[in-house]
């Protein structure tokens, strides 16, 4: 049911598109109108909330009244004359799309095998469904609405149909450029292309704001070449859309052909290679022939189901409020429960006890005694703290120093927080703000005399993380830190709480 | 190169020409029916014929010529393993070669004795005459490079790009002299609308045969070569005369064939420099022959006399033949013998042969199906097996028998 909601994206970029008048050929419609409807489609799920009529019925009753105008409507949108495609070509266009449309979409009404860390947009929606959050302007809010249908399973299917429409809008694109058969083939060869019919049965946002950012360009590119500046108005409604959409990352094997390239890259790559093949209409056919069949098992394996055993197991065995830093993802969507990846808080653990990594060294820089307002430390390992000395007595840090990275990873100022398990790979630059006069300078890291460890560095570590607001470690037994952690969790102040196969949680005392 | 209207039934030389070829082949139909099988054949038949299209796809090595290869799957799937069906493949490229051969040189020459003369040496240079014969890409490889040059006199671009591809797939170091030829084609007949016809068919055709078991490639499986110029190029053409001879006709000529082997050496030494991938080293650089005699025919076309060293050097070719085994696997030309032989006196015996013998047998074994043999292994020289079979005598070994020609005996451990 929730590819339903697609069809209220087009019906309101349909109504959109007609009420500016816009002029398109027959086959440019579909894909515009579907894009244009994406962000409205966002909008009206916003509106719905704010109503408090964030429901399945309401959902299905929208789309039926917008379905309804947009048929009423049905000619609003103008049509510019253009010559059909030709029937042989039509029916091979045909063919293919729908074949690879159906591809996905039996591919998307399988298991979840969206991967644990490029889940946001899912996770994010699942926390809404819940009502645990509020919806933005973005994939949250269409997946959300998805969510209505038939939960976590109904978010593949209705990104699945971005593949079929993203492909028309390429082709629509082309066949203004390219003859008829190159422009079908080369459309062909997009969505055949791994990365598309992998994201296609995946729930995360990457066909929808490829979509949007392609009709983006595509329809401002008509409306310099049909002199219609109107068309400037839907070109800004998906940039802003699409530039929401930004960060949805992702990552796809681009198979044999577009491989070496970013996943990205495959749309102006293909329509390169569609500009450059035009005239061999068989090479485009045999390379998209032959990469939808590279992408097939048994020589490209079929994606794997998502775990969702870990997440149940955080479900199950930690509070509602938890925060667990896992050394893996964790399939968001499918807890309610919050975890996070950062590799800062695993920095931290292992400063604790990792022999490259503890503060165990100081260099002690010796300086003339004169005042000074600025101060420069060299990037050399990592620093951990950083303490001016006058005389033996070390000068009080002062909130009016500003501490800059000047080069390196993290920020500076962990190296001026007094905690030893955070620390530094930088060149620092101090202001004190006012001239200040010292004559040595303390750096305590992994470079210079070892002067050994302080005392309670797994505890300040747990500490640390605590503070940060976390409330659970989940280690897994062939990771860098479940022996460490199980051998000296008194050390930690961590206590295990379960384990489920290989993967063991702790909660910080 | 000017076009031959004359009807090649009425022209003596032309006829003879396509009798020598003719009789070509069948010396090559003959060979490939009695030779026994090579070692790099039978590596190639054990690692990519026999096992399932999905290894065969996902390997890499340098001796998986990947179109010969898949040919060869789809023939012995037909005909069965025999070292005949193995070869068949390699037969139908020197049928190309041939057929290829006498169009170049009917046009190279028209009805004159240097005709004939440049198809002996073209069918029975010695660098050349046993890859016809023998289950490796080369013959394949040739016959499509020598078919895209006969394209290139009918201006047929899309047939000599995908020619030239498949001759890529069938054996990757044709990379080099299809890239120069299309190249040299594209600058001198100022082509620049066709390009996509004489690039995109054969690039294409070559990425979907070849991209799936290269992924699979790394550094150490280029190993195969010479490390120096002069040494790699005695190795193929043999004699250094003809390299003198070769040198002269590309300055004499100055032509598409000259410009074509300049740049392929060039860019067999831009490799070797920048990437220090080895100089072709005998039948890695089987190519630059046929171009090498294509030149040399052009060069001396122009030359009253010059059917009389051309028919000179085809005799020599000819005197220097050695049907019964091959000049680079002479040691494996008893391979069928030395198994039955085995079969007969030692057919339960654990049987150990010195590398890189046991390929061979090994895959007669498998062929013959012999289970009450075990396995023949590589020969551990600490652990000697009760029957040996050596390249050479040694001290360690007693001789029980000796083939030859290849020199290969069957030993006991002497002790």
């Amino acid at each position: 049911m929730s590819p339903l909601l697609a069809l209220a994206a087009l019906a309101l970029g349909w109504l959109a598109l007609g009420v500016f008048h816009i002029k398109l050929r027959a086959d440019e419609r579909w894909p515009a109108a579907l894009a244009v409807g994406t962000p409205l489609l966002a909008a009206l799920v916003l509106l719905l909330v704010k109503l408090h009529l964030f429901r399945r019925t309401p959902l299905l009753a929208a789309t039926a009244v917008l379905v309804g105008l947009a048929l009423w409507r049905r000619r609003g949108i103008l049509l510019e004359d253009a010559p059909p495609l030709p029937r042989p070509i039509l029916t091979l266009c045909a063919i293919g799309l729908l074949g690879l449309s159906a591809w996905a979409g039996y591919n998307a009404f399988g298991p979840d095998t969206t991967p644990p860390g490029e889940d946001q947009t899912f996770a994010a929606a699942a926390q809404i469904f819940r009502g645990a959050a509020k919806p933005h302007w973005d994939a949250t809010a269409l997946w959300s609405a998805a969510f209505q249908f038939n939960g976590h399973a109904a978010v593949p299917p209705l990104h699945a149909v971005y593949l079929p429409a993203l492909a028309l809008a390429f082709l629509a694109f082309l066949r203004r450029h390219l003859p008829p058969l190159a422009a079908v083939l080369a459309t062909l060869l997009l969505a055949t292309a791994p990365a598309f019919q992998l994201f296609a049965a995946r729930s995360g946002a990457q066909l929808v704001w490829l979509l949007c950012l392609f009709t983006a360009l595509w329809l401002a590119h008509l409306a310099g070449r049909t002199s219609q500046p109107r068309l400037l108005l839907p070109v800004l409604l998906l940039a802003v859309f699409a530039a929401k959409l930004h960060s949805i990352g992702g990552d796809a094997p681009g198979g044999y052909l577009f491989g070496w390239f970013p996943w990205l890259a495959t749309l102006p790559l293909a329509a390169l290679l569609a500009w450059a093949l035009q005239r061999q209409p068989l090479c485009l056919a045999a390379l998209a022939a032959f990469q939808f069949a590279a992408s097939l098992p048994p020589l490209t394996p079929p994606p794997q189901p998502t775990s969702q055993e870990t997440a149940r197991f955080l479900e199950s065995d930690t509070p509602a409020h938890a925060l667990t830093w896992a050394e893996h993802p964790v399939a968001g969507a499918w807890t309610t429960r919050r975890s996070t990846t950062d590799p800062a808080l695993l920095l931290i653990l292992q400063s604790a006890w990792d022999e490259n990594l503890r503060p165990a060294r100081q260099r002690r820089q010796f300086v003339t005694s004169t005042l000074r307002r600025t101060f420069f430390i060299e990037h050399s390992g990592r620093i951990a703290e950083v303490r001016f000395y006058r005389n033996d007595v070390e000068l009080p840090r002062n909130p009016a120093w500003r501490v800059r990275n000047l080069d390196g990873e993290a920020a500076a100022t962990l190296a001026f927080d007094n905690s030893p398990v955070t620390g530094c790979h930088c060149a620092i630059g101090i202001d004190f703000g006012a001239p200040v006069e010292f004559d040595e300078v303390r750096i305590s890291g992994t470079e210079g005399e070892y002067i050994g460890a302080p005392k309670g560095l797994r505890r300040a570590a747990t500490l640390e993380l605590k503070r940060r607001g976390i409330t659970h470690i989940l280690a897994w037994e062939k990771g860098t830190l479940y022996g460490e952690l199980s051998r000296n969790a008194q050390y930690w102040g961590l206590r295990e709480v379960g384990s489920r196969d290989a993967a063991h949680l702790f909660t910080l005392d | 190169m000017p076009r031959i209207s004359l009807p090649w039934t009425r022209a003596p030389w032309i006829k003879s020409a396509a009798a020598l070829l003719g009789a070509a082949f069948a010396y090559y139909v003959w060979r490939a029916a009695t030779l026994s099988i090579t070692t790099d054949e039978a590596f190639t038949a054990t690692s990519f014929v026999t096992p399932p299209w999905l290894q065969i796809l996902t390997t890499y090595d340098a001796n998986h010529h990947f179109l010969h290869s898949y040919l060869c799957k789809l023939v012995t799937s037909v005909f069965g393993i025999a070292p005949f069906a193995l070869r068949i493949p390699a037969l139908l490229g020197a049928a190309l070669y041939l057929w290829s051969a006498w169009r170049l040189t009917r046009t190279l020459c028209g009805d004159s004795p240097v005709m004939p003369a440049l198809c002996a040496l073209l069918a029975f240079h010695p660098g050349l005459v046993d890859y016809f014969s023998l289950a490796r890409g080369y013959s394949l490889a040739l016959g499509l490079l020598l078919y895209a040059l006969a394209e290139t006199n009918e201006q047929r671009w899309r047939r000599v790009s995908l020619a030239l591809g498949l001759a890529v797939a069938a054996n990757a170091v044709f990379i080099l002299p299809a890239a120069t030829w299309i190249a040299v084609t594209l600058l001198t007949r100022r082509l620049w609308n066709q390009a996509d016809s004489l690039i995109a068919p054969g690039a294409v055709a070559a990425f979907i045969l070849m991209i799936v078991p290269v992924t699979h490639a790394t550094e150490a499986n280029f190993y195969f070569g010479a490390g120096d110029f002069l040494t790699s190029m005695q190795t193929v053409f043999l004699y250094p005369l003809t390299l003198l001879l070769v040198l002269a006709a590309a300055l004499y000529e100055r032509g598409r064939l000259a410009l074509t082997l300049a740049l392929t050496l060039a860019g067999l030494a831009a490799l070797h420099f920048a990437k220090g991938l080895p100089w072709p080293q005998g039948r890695t650089g089987v190519y630059l022959i046929p171009l090498a005699i294509l030149l040399l025919g052009q060069a001396s076309a122009r030359w009253r006399w010059s059917a009389l060293p051309l028919a000179a050097a085809a005799v020599f070719c000819l005197a220097t033949l050695t049907p019964t085994y091959t000049r680079e696997w002479q040691f494996d030309s008893n391979n069928r013998e030395v198994f039955a032989y085995l079969q007969s006196h030692y057919p339960t015996t654990p049987i150990a042969a010195e590398p890189p013998l046991f390929n061979s047998l090994e895959y007669y074994r498998r062929l013959h199906a012999v289970t009450a043999m075990p396995p023949i292994v590589k020969l551990d020289p600490a652990h000697p097996a009760a029957v040996n079979i050596l390249l050479a005598p040694n001290p360690q070994f007693r001789e029980l028998t000796r083939f030859q020609p290849s020199g290969v005996l069957l030993a006991a451990p002497a002790k």
